[in-house]
């Protein structure tokens, strides 16, 4: 067994999203959207696990109501897109302004050619704004 | 075999018949014209290879070329996105060309001439290839690119920050831009390109759980710009779970003056 490579993968910027709605933004790079996740979507080229997904929220949205960030995944072999585990959500409410959200509990694993980007699901009737998305890689 | 991804993303659209474009190979995509101003210097000794890029729509009018600048020069990693091409990865898997530390790489943007034919313009999402090799596999470039002007708004404070990794300045909170590191190692080599700087003296310091360090360039208006500031004295350790992030502390630029930068990086030798 080879030893797991451990990084960061990153995007950020000082980005916000209205109106409210769905968006896709690649997993590395810069933190801009686009409304197609398949144009969004990062292809790997070697096996390896996703976890430690760590959002920073700017201005959380709507008060009372979820947003939330997600990693979409394609399997290489599969036109279908699915959630996984790795994710965080959190309510609109002004605790939760320049905060950062969390998810080191969950694991999802890639191989080679599955393609991957962050949904996120902004409830953008108030300033619904990020600033980054952080998630630790390990490969071979 | 070690590698990593390095990839620039953001929706970025050129017209045909535009001059060459180029971008870095980390951060924001977001090109320019001068092929200088934009190229990221390697901290390591590597290979770069499996070019790939995402075509949300290209040009009727003739093929777009993506190709590696190494020092100014083409390399062989070059790939030919064809007419017409749309919602596609397009992919160059044969070729690997290495670089020394130092190195400077960018992305060319290689366009069509104007022609009759509807799309007349080239639209990618991202654009993305392995770097690995060699003997020194724990070492990356950190690198936050793009484009950000400083200059006096509303909101604007002399302070502003930026994460480690991405697309460039995320605002004043410093919150917002720390990014807590999933290991140890120590960065060092800060280089920060920058376009233009109109007023005063300025700074730009790696910040680690919210305390500057000694990692830091200054740069003043008397300086030649564009220009790339570097600190290659300084290096900083840091842990699993550090926060590390940028700090730009500019001047009071309500007299309308402007900064530019174009990109932020620095060397890490993971433990």
């Amino acid at each position: 067994m080879s030893t797991l490579i451990t990084r960061d993968y990153a995007v950020s910027s000082k980005r916000s999203w209205s109106p409210s709605g769905t968006y896709y933004v690649s997993i590395i790079g810069s933190l801009e959207s686009n409304p197609a996740r398949d144009d969004a979507a990062m292809k790997m080229v070697q096996a390896g696990k996703f976890s430690n997904l760590r959002v920073r929220v700017d201005s959380s949205g709507t008060l009372g109501q979820t947003s939330s960030v997600t990693l979409l995944k394609r399997d290489a072999t599969s036109a279908n897109w699915q959630a996984t585990d790795l994710t965080v959500s959190w309510v609109g409410a002004g605790n939760n302004n320049h905060k950062t959200f969390e998810n080191t509990d969950d694991e999802v694993e890639f191989s080679a050619g599955d393609l991957f980007c962050w949904e996120i699901v902004a409830q953008a009737t108030g300033l619904f704004s990020l600033r980054h998305v952080l998630v630790r890689v390990q490969d071979q | 075999m070690a590698v990593t991804d390095y990839a620039v993303s953001a929706e970025a659209h050129w017209d045909d018949g535009t001059a060459d474009q180029f971008v870095g190979i980390q951060g924001r995509l977001i090109t320019r014209a001068t092929l200088s101003d934009v190229a990221q210097k390697m901290s390591r000794d590597g290979t770069i290879s499996k070019l790939r890029i995402r075509v949300i729509i290209s040009s009727a009018n003739g093929a777009v070329v993506v190709t590696l600048m190494k020092n100014g020069s083409a390399t062989l990693l070059s790939k030919s996105i064809p007419t017409n091409t749309s919602s596609s990865i397009v992919e160059e898997n044969s070729t690997s060309v290495s670089f020394s530390a130092g190195d400077e790489l960018a992305w060319k943007i290689d366009l069509p001439s104007t022609g009759p034919n509807a799309p007349q313009g080239t639209t990618s999402q991202w654009i993305a290839a392995q770097v690995g090799g060699g003997p020194e596999d724990d070492t990356v470039d950190f690198c936050l690119g793009g484009q950000y002007t400083a200059t006096a708004d509303i909101a604007f404070s002399p302070q502003q920050m930026g994460c480690v990794q991405g697309g460039m300045i995320t605002g004043a909170n410093l919150g917002d831009a720390e990014q807590m590191q999933s290991r140890a190692g120590t960065i060092s080599n800060l280089r920060v390109r920058i376009q233009s700087h109109e007023l005063g003296d300025s700074t730009l310091t790696l910040m680690k759980n919210g305390s500057a360090t000694d990692l830091s360039v200054s740069f003043s208006n008397s300086d030649s710009f564009p220009g790339t500031f570097e600190d290659t004295t300084h290096n900083v350790s840091f842990s699993a779970d550090d926060e590390l992030a940028w700090q730009a502390n500019f001047e009071d630029l309500s007299g309308g003056e402007s900064t530019t930068l174009i990109y932020i990086s620095a060397k890490v030798v993971f433990d």
